[in-house]
């Protein structure tokens, strides 16, 4: 049986493509970038967020736990091993206070299904869809073909939001069933790329240029994270291989938030990037000029919108 | 028009919004308030015996030739008259007096219900005000008094005609005032109106604002301002063809008409109609409908409130402008479904012909302009309080069925009493406020030879407000979970633990907050209740006659009572504590929608809407960022277009986030703008009451992302 594990599904989703959609959060992803604000997407492993500022020291989830991870101490105050934990989920629902959530249950495409045409009436009605996000979709090729098949059956937009970096085999199993993929480009540089990402965008590129040839329409995401991918040439050499691409709808940019960070805290990490600030509006504007010149179009996007977009989880 | 009268709209807004307090008017132009109300009360002191209609024209007819008037020089419209609201006095002691011996306001000794005698949720029918004006209807109630076929039929046209003849001289007086004052923008409508109908559009909107005013000296509020763009087309057209008017002039008019609504400050707003089905099945949204809603949007204030009828036939970008208007937070909206409300009228007997007038009376009350008295606070029921009353009664039911039959049976005694109750109060409309204004506009009125307070109105119905859907379908899915599912505790517990306010059982609330099944998730365990329990309520309602020669209707909606009646209700199986808000209209209890705004629609779809004659209405609020974009109005298009395909009647929207409101509530000078959507009105945050602040928040940060 196919199975994949699901970070979240989020209902109208209104940014990851057109229309009114619903977007499945897979869990698990080959890179693990310094900027990530959905860090429980990075694991393909069930994990256990503990949201400590909701906590009020009860103890309901105490007993619910088959390996005494959790417990009060003297003071009445909550205790959470981690180490102890071997994320089954069972504290979940014994938490009243939404201070414990499991995050990666395993569903198959029909189950995932299911849930996504929930909305299917609101799809049709605004020309939207399902989008399947990640973590990295592609490491669930067999998952997300069969679910981007039976979702087609509904004759609803399909996309897929993927990091790139994944198997051509992964792309080409998918694609005749997408309408639309939302494409990450990250770092236009490699070495700079293996440094903030933990993997080469060589892969990434060349599949781009790859999918480009295919027709498939592609919308393209870059992350905005001060200091890191910002820079003039960075942006001058992303629009000049960019405005080579046919098929290539546009650019939208994705302004980096520190509100990854607490979740961080949530799975018992610590922030990968603390220190990173959210992009002015005049950074902003420079990089969409810039873009513009290469004769891209670049989608109107604010940080708000972006803090909205990258909040799987809840 | 002379150019130089033009442009001045934002430059004298501020002494617009400021006309009424104090309405300036002439000292020698009439008699002075306290003067007007000894005489006006001495002739109702000597004619005692006569028929009340006669003594109710004759008053308002003395108060429109006689009492103080002004016209401001700076404005479009002229209206000032310094009544001291005499009418609504002797209404209340009249009330007072004719309802001597009918019993307090509650019904079965239960608070649940209350009945009421509501004259204040009308339409007139504005195509009369139009078509014939004040003098034509004055002459056409003098040509019926002579082949009266009745006594009782002779005094009503006497009394329209008396009313319509002294309205007719109001103008008149007006014009005066106008050309002694140098008012030159009005002089010339004001001489053509008092002798004939409108001939233009200033004129058309000058006449709509009149007669609103001397209806409401009458009374009786005028709770709809009808179908803007089908009443006032053919003026701009003919108008901007012969090159009276330009656009943009035209526009500034419509400014001005609608600042002379707000500057009312009638803290529910006025409502006015775009749109729908027209003759034919063709769409009526044109080129008016679009210059009013650029003024909408221009203008950025609370009142007057818009609805736009939709349908199949709708033109995309009519419905996109006014998501445009919703998106940047100007939210006085409300959104109609042509399709479903056409399907309801038919239930109701109304005839094909008749649907096209449909107009939201108030906030969001369906009616037929000018031929329905729909009275649709005619009596209020506070549905969760029932469940007091339930427990009270029952002992140890074995089932979640054997709780609903009680309820129902419960609910059942309640209304069937309130509505005995509201027919006696119906009965006295006849003696408390005869209406010669409103009924001069109704054709049925003028064949039948009869006011509107005796069944001269085509459709005569009453509509019932049920309040807190959404707590009651929440209460029996938490009683059913809590009780009979899960065993958690026995039904004497559960009483004991709500006659105690939860206290010392929080766990147990929780757990019926955060686990049992809640309305507004599209999840059976809870739907299926409200589902059951609308329809059950529906039918008792529907199918009761009135006092006035037609039925009660029920309507699904609370309006503000979510917060007055949730006061007064104690603590609900769903996890409420006593005195907190019920479900407001359609809503899932505040924050108790977690799945977000598509499910909340998908449950809301579920019930059947033309069970709704008195209306129902599903708030939307939304975040700024899920809307944001050049894609955001085409969202909230979406979203309306989903909930008519689900059968939806009428759907409005809030957008705001948490923090905007909280730090307009630290800094409220700083927000002055910020506009929320009440209920079926707009108000600014800033001026609503600390507790109603406490609603929007908690209901706003139920939707923040965590």
């Amino acid at each position: 049986m196919i199975e994949a594990p699901v970070a979240a599904v989020k209902p109208m989703a209104v940014h990851d493509g057109p229309g009114i959609r619903s977007t499945l959060f897979l869990k698990g992803c080959p890179l693990s970038c310094c900027w990530c604000h959905n860090p429980e997407t990075i694991a393909p492993e069930p994990q256990l967020l503990f949201r400590d500022i909701r906590c009020v020291d009860c103890g309901r989830c105490a007993p619910s736990c088959p390996n005494q991870a959790h417990g009060l101490d003297e003071s009445g105050k909550h205790v959470f091993d981690r180490a102890r934990c071997v994320a089954c989920g069972a504290c979940e629902e014994a938490c009243l206070h939404d201070a414990l959530q499991f995050c990666g249950r395993p569903m198959t495409p029909s189950q995932a299904a299911e849930q996504l045409l929930e909305d299917v009436d609101f799809f049709r009605v605004s020309g939207g869809g399902v989008t399947i996000s990640g973590g990295e979709p592609l490491l669930y090729p067999d998952f997300c073909a069969e679910l981007l098949e039976i979702v087609g059956r509904e004759r609803v937009h399909r996309a897929l939001d993927t990091s790139g970096f994944a198997d051509w085999a992964a792309f080409s199993r998918v694609l005749s069933e997408t309408d639309l993929v939302l494409f990450d480009v990250k770092h236009i540089d490699d070495e700079a790329h293996r440094r903030y990402t933990g993997g080469s965008n060589k892969p990434i590129l060349d599949n781009l240029e790859r999918l480009a040839d295919t027709g498939v329409p592609i919308e393209i995401r870059m992350p905005v994270i001060p200091g890191i991918n910002t820079s003039d040439d960075v942006i001058q050499r992303t629009g000049l291989f960019l405005s080579r691409l046919p098929n290539v709808t546009g650019v939208r940019l994705l302004p980096f938030h520190p509100y990854g960070t607490d979740k961080y805290r949530f799975l018992g990490q610590a922030p990968a990037l603390p220190e990173a600030r959210s992009p002015s509006s005049g950074e902003l504007d420079a990089i969409v000029k810039s873009l513009e010149g290469h004769g891209l179009n670049v989608f109107d996007a604010d940080v708000e919108m972006a803090q909205e977009h990258s909040r799987p989880a809840h | 028009m002379q150019a130089s009268l033009w442009n001045t709209f934002d430059s004298v807004r501020q002494e617009l919004d400021g006309q009424y307090a104090p309405m300036r008017v002439a000292e020698d132009t009439g008699l002075p308030v306290a003067e007007l109300e000894i005489q006006a009360r001495r002739y109702v002191e000597e004619h005692r015996g006569e028929p009340r209609i006669r003594t109710k024209a004759a008053v308002v007819s003395f108060i429109l030739e006689n009492a103080r008037i002004g016209v401001d020089t700076f404005d479009w419209f002229a209206d000032h008259i310094a009544t001291g609201d005499i009418v609504r006095k002797l209404q209340a002691e009249w009330y007072a007096e004719a309802s001597h011996g009918i019993p307090a306001r509650q019904a079965l000794g239960h608070a649940c219900a209350v009945p009421n005698l509501d004259l204040s949720h009308t339409s007139p029918d504005w195509r009369s005000v139009l078509r014939y004006g004040p003098a034509g209807i004055r002459d056409r109630a003098l040509d019926a008094v002579t082949t009266a076929k009745d006594e009782e039929a002779r005094e009503f046209y006497a009394a329209v005609a008396r009313v319509y003849g002294s309205f007719c001289t109001y103008i008149q007086r007006l014009a005066a005032e106008a050309e002694r004052t140098k008012a030159i923008r009005v002089i010339d409508a004001l001489n053509a109106l008092a002798v004939g109908p409108a001939q233009t559009f200033h004129e058309a909107l000058q006449i709509s604002y009149l007669y609103n005013q001397v209806q409401e000296i009458d009374g009786v509020f005028v709770r709809s301002q009808g179908i803007f763009d089908s009443l006032y087309l053919d003026y701009y057209r003919r108008d901007l063809a012969e090159g009276r008017l330009t656009r943009a002039q035209a526009k500034e008019l419509v400014k001005f008409y609608f600042e002379k609504y707000a500057a009312q400050h009638f803290p529910v707003g006025n409502n006015v109609c775009f749109g729908g089905w027209k003759q034919g099945g063709r769409d009526a949204c044109c080129e008016l409908t679009e210059l009013a809603f650029e003024a909408f949007a221009e203008r950025k204030s609370i009142d007057p409130k818009l609805s736009l009828r939709l349908n199949p036939n709708t033109p995309e970008h009519y419905l996109l402008a006014a998501c445009e208007c919703v998106k940047r937070g100007q939210t006085g909206i409300v959104f109609a479904n042509d399709e479903v409300a056409y399907e309801m009228f038919r239930r109701r007997g109304k005839a094909e012909e008749d649907l096209i007038d449909f107009v939201p009376i108030g906030c969001y009350e369906p009616a037929i302009m000018g031929r329905e008295l729909s009275c649709s606070m005619s009596a209020l029921c506070n549905m969760p309080r029932i469940f007091e009353y339930v427990f009270a009664e029952l002992d140890a039911p074995e089932s979640v069925e054997a709780v609903k039959g009680c309820y129902k049976r419960l609910l059942r005694g309640v209304l069937e009493e309130a509505m005995a109750q509201t027919r006696l109060r119906e009965e006295l409309w006849r003696v408390v406020n005869p209406s010669p204004v409103i009924s001069g506009t109704m054709d049925s009125c003028f064949e039948k030879g009869r006011d509107v307070s005796h069944a001269g109105t085509k459709y005569s119905t009453s509509g019932i407000m049920c309040a807190g859907l959404g707590t009651v379908a929440d209460s029996f899915a938490a009683i059913d979970y809590l009780v009979f599912q899960k065993k958690l505790c026995t039904w004497g517990e559960l009483r004991g633990v709500l006659e105690q306010n939860w206290e010392g059982f929080e766990e147990l609330r929780l757990i019926a907050r955060k686990r049992a099944p809640k309305w507004g998730n599209n999840d059976d365990g809870a739907d299926a209740f409200a589902v059951e329990l609308a329809q059950y309520t529906a039918e008792l309602i529907n199918n009761t006659p009135n006092e006035r020669g037609g039925h009660f209707q029920m309507g699904c909606w609370s309006i503000d009572y979510s917060v007055k009646f949730g006061v007064e209700t104690k603590a609900t199986p769903d996890g409420r504590k006593s005195g907190e808000p019920l479900a407001k209209n359609l809503d899932a209890s505040i924050a108790m929608d977690r799945r977000g705004v598509t499910a909340m629609i998908n449950s809301a779809g579920r019930l059947d809407h033309t069970d709704f004659p008195d209306g129902a209405v599903l708030d939307v609020m939304l975040h700024p960022s899920a809307v944001r974009g050049a894609e955001g109005a085409r969202l909230i298009a979406g979203l309306i277009k989903t909930y008519f395909k689900k059968g939806g009647l009428f759907i409005h929207f809030n957008v705001f986030d948490v923090d905007a409101l909280k730090r307009a509530r630290v800094e409220p000078e700083n927000y002055a703008s910020l506009q929320v959507r009440v209920c079926g009105w707009n108000a600014r945050f800033i001026d609503l009451s600390p507790e109603m602040q406490d609603c929007f928040i908690a209901e706003a940060e139920g939707k923040q992302p965590v």
